[in-house]
């Protein structure tokens, strides 16, 4: 969608490219799609043009947030509407790319721990589960604790004794070595 | 086998066997704003964490989430003449109203000025050795503070959380010298809600 060039274009151009790098950290992260990032951004200066176009002045930070996840939801019923077969299934799903070039025995067992370890997370209790299922997908402390909406404390506590958990679970099928007690 | 090893096998593990449906897209809303109990968000996470198509779903709605932290950042300069502007109408208002008559509008100021977030050092645009010096005003109600180092195109390379109000980042492995950074802190206060500094380019010097 081409925009007139303007100083309102001007200021929500800015207003899009400053919400590109905040929420980019997240994409980076997490590893999302630039492409669902660039359909997030698009949706973004569509509406907000909207926005400015039906006489709102003032794009508040609580305006922007609730325009912001309604255009993410509206990408995912879209996506979940077009979805007959998955294909982000197979994507995710699939190995990653270092480990297409190793021996196929070494990949066996890459397999087998994995599945070890996926298998070790599911004895833990639910909490501690949660934390840890997390941390391994690659959240960071602090952001396990927003999502789950604990404390700092809450979080490192649950989350250590599921790590522990997880590594005696490992050490008694003879994976890893057994933590030493100081 | 440490966290990383651990972390490296972990998703190497296949998703796909997900419990329960997928949870609806406000659902997963929920769980980015924190709402509802800790039992409702485990059960939905439980499902979000092992599906491979609800996962980035989670990750978008968070992204956007973060993203709208954008327009907080918006002109510091035009946002606390707007704030002196709605101080001066209430200090007018105050002195024509009946004495002991309080207004809300003032609690609102008040309640902006303890939440600003602004950094001393380093000035944006500042040239430095390492490690990269920061220190920040305090804020009030803040349980602690995250500092993320940005490359300029907005990647973060790296973030620390203190509850201190200084920071040192001598990290070398990742901050090269003649490099330009971005770099920024942001409060985390004890209702969870964020403060963040407006965003400040800093020059690694040799």
């Amino acid at each position: 969608m081409s925009l007139p060039r303007d100083s309102t274009s001007d200021e929500l151009e800015s207003l899009v490219a400053r919400f590109a790098r905040f929420a980019g950290r997240i994409a980076h992260d997490r590893g999302l799609h630039q492409d669902d990032l660039d359909e997030l951004l698009q949706e973004l200066r569509v509406r907000f043009w909207r926005a400015r176009k039906d006489g709102l002045r003032e794009l508040s930070a609580g305006y922007v947030r609730r325009t912001a996840i309604s255009a993410a939801l509206d990408i995912i019923r879209r996506r979940r509407a077009g979805r007959n077969v998955s294909i982000d299934d197979e994507e995710v799903g699939s190995p990653v790319l270092a480990t297409l070039a190793a021996d196929p025995a070494e990949l066996l067992d890459r397999s087998e721990l994995a599945q070890r370890i996926a298998l070790g997370v599911e004895t833990l209790a639910p909490a501690r589960r949660a934390a840890v299922r997390l941390y391994l997908d690659g959240y960071r402390r602090d952001e396990i604790a927003e999502l789950l909406r604990w404390s700092d404390a809450k979080t490192r506590n649950l989350l250590y004794r599921g790590l522990a958990d997880l590594r005696a679970v490992l050490v008694a099928q003879g994976i890893g070595a057994p933590e030493k007690v100081q | 086998m440490n966290d990383e090893e651990l972390r490296l096998a972990y998703r190497r593990a296949s998703k796909g066997a997900a419990p329960g449906p997928h949870p609806e897209p406000e659902q997963l809303e929920r769980i980015v704003n924190g709402k509802g109990s800790e039992a409702e968000r485990l059960v939905l996470l439980e499902h979000v964490l092992r599906c491979p198509s609800c996962g980035p779903e989670l990750d978008l709605i968070r992204a956007a989430g973060e993203g709208a932290r954008a327009a907080e950042r918006r002109a510091p300069a035009a946002r606390w003449l707007a704030l002196a502007a709605a101080a001066i109408l209430v200090i007018g208002l105050g002195t024509l109203a009946l004495r002991g008559r309080r207004t809300v509008a003032s609690d609102d100021v008040l309640r902006g000025r303890a939440h600003a977030m602004s950094l001393i050092e380093p000035e944006s645009g500042a040239r430095l050795a390492l490690p990269i010096q920061l220190a920040w005003h305090a804020v009030d109600g803040a349980a602690s503070y995250r500092v993320e180092l940005l490359s300029t195109t907005g990647d973060l390379i790296g973030a620390w959380t203190t509850r201190d109000t200084t920071l040192a980042i001598a990290d070398s492995a990742r901050v090269r010298t003649s490099h330009s950074y971005d770099v920024w802190v942001r409060a985390t206060l004890n209702d969870r809600t964020d403060v963040s500094s407006p965003i400040v380019r800093v020059t690694v010097k040799r």
